[in-house]
């Protein structure tokens, strides 16, 4: 089926699920790797995943059509994230008051398709990124996840986290600035 | 000019202006960076970080991966008409 997201939203609006399996077809890849991004962790994305959808469902009559329905579904997708890891460290934080990074499964991740990249990428280096990306506050790796990976600008950013463009930016400078501090004695040792 | 800010840098990293008005930003930060190798050290610091962070691993999901969340989530969709 060849039809734009606005027309399938429309279809969706008046009861057509066919039309919203064409979006969840479409989008479930890009929200997965969002949601990776988020939560670091391959079952925590696949809820997200599922959870983004059965939300954004039941929240369609609420999507203003002048908006791009990506952007929609990220922010649904984004919060869905932070909830998660919210409820997580929680949970972490009732069991192993001190070790919350402890159970972080993308230390473990194996690559199924590896790239010349992810070749070159040794566990350890890995390992270090996967921590300091864990150590930004929610906001910072939202922006962070936005504007480096998805390529977001500024304005997109600051509506998907919902504040003022100057604090996404904000958000941003924080995340950079602290995986520079963490990650630079790695790259620097390694060259 | 005096040296450039890590915002600064970071901000050219990503292609945006520290602020609107100022179109001229880019060019200058480009030229201070030319000129000031204490600048450069750590305008290519930064790069290589985020280089770094660009080389973590996603796993891979299938071409059909949206027809399995799709059989996944179809029989939940009915709550929207309650
Ligand atoms: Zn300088």
């Amino acid at each position: 089926m060849d039809c734009n997201d606005l027309g399938l939203v429309t279809r969706a609006r008046a009861g057509g699920t066919d039309a919203f399996r064409v979006l969840v077809e479409r989008y479930s890849r890009p929200l997965f790797r969002l949601a990776y991004r988020m939560t670091g962790n391959q079952q925590d994305a696949e809820d997200v995943v599922q959870d983004s959808f059965l939300r954004a469902y039941k929240q369609l009559a609420r999507f203003d059509e002048r908006a791009s329905f990506g952007t929609w579904l990220y922010r649904i997708a984004v919060n869905c994230s932070l909830d998660l890891v919210r409820s997580r460290k929680r949970r972490n934080e009732l069991m192993a008051p001190e070790d919350s990074q402890m159970d972080d499964p993308i230390l473990s991740l194996p690559a199924r398709d590896p790239s010349p990249d992810r070749i070159a990428m040794s566990g350890e280096v890995r390992d270090r990124v996967a921590e300091a990306m864990t150590d930004l506050s929610a906001s910072e790796r939202t922006a962070f996840v936005l504007r480096h990976f998805e390529g977001m600008c500024i304005e997109d950013v600051s509506r998907v986290l919902g504040c003022q463009p100057g604090a996404a930016k904000h958000s941003v400078f924080r995340a950079v600035q602290k995986l520079r501090r963490a990650l630079e004695p790695l790259v620097s040792a390694a060259r | 000019m005096n040296h450039l800010s890590e915002e600064q840098l970071i901000l050219h990293y990503y292609g945006e202006s520290d602020d609107a008005a100022a179109a001229g930003d880019a060019l200058a930060t480009e030229r201070h960076l030319e000129e000031c190798g204490e600048c450069r050290a750590l305008y290519v610091s930064l790069q290589r970080v985020l280089n770094v962070v660009d080389a973590l691993p996603v796993p891979e999901r299938s071409a059909d991966y949206g027809a399995e969340v799709w059989q996944r989530i179809e029989h939940r969709l009915g709550a929207r008409r309650s």
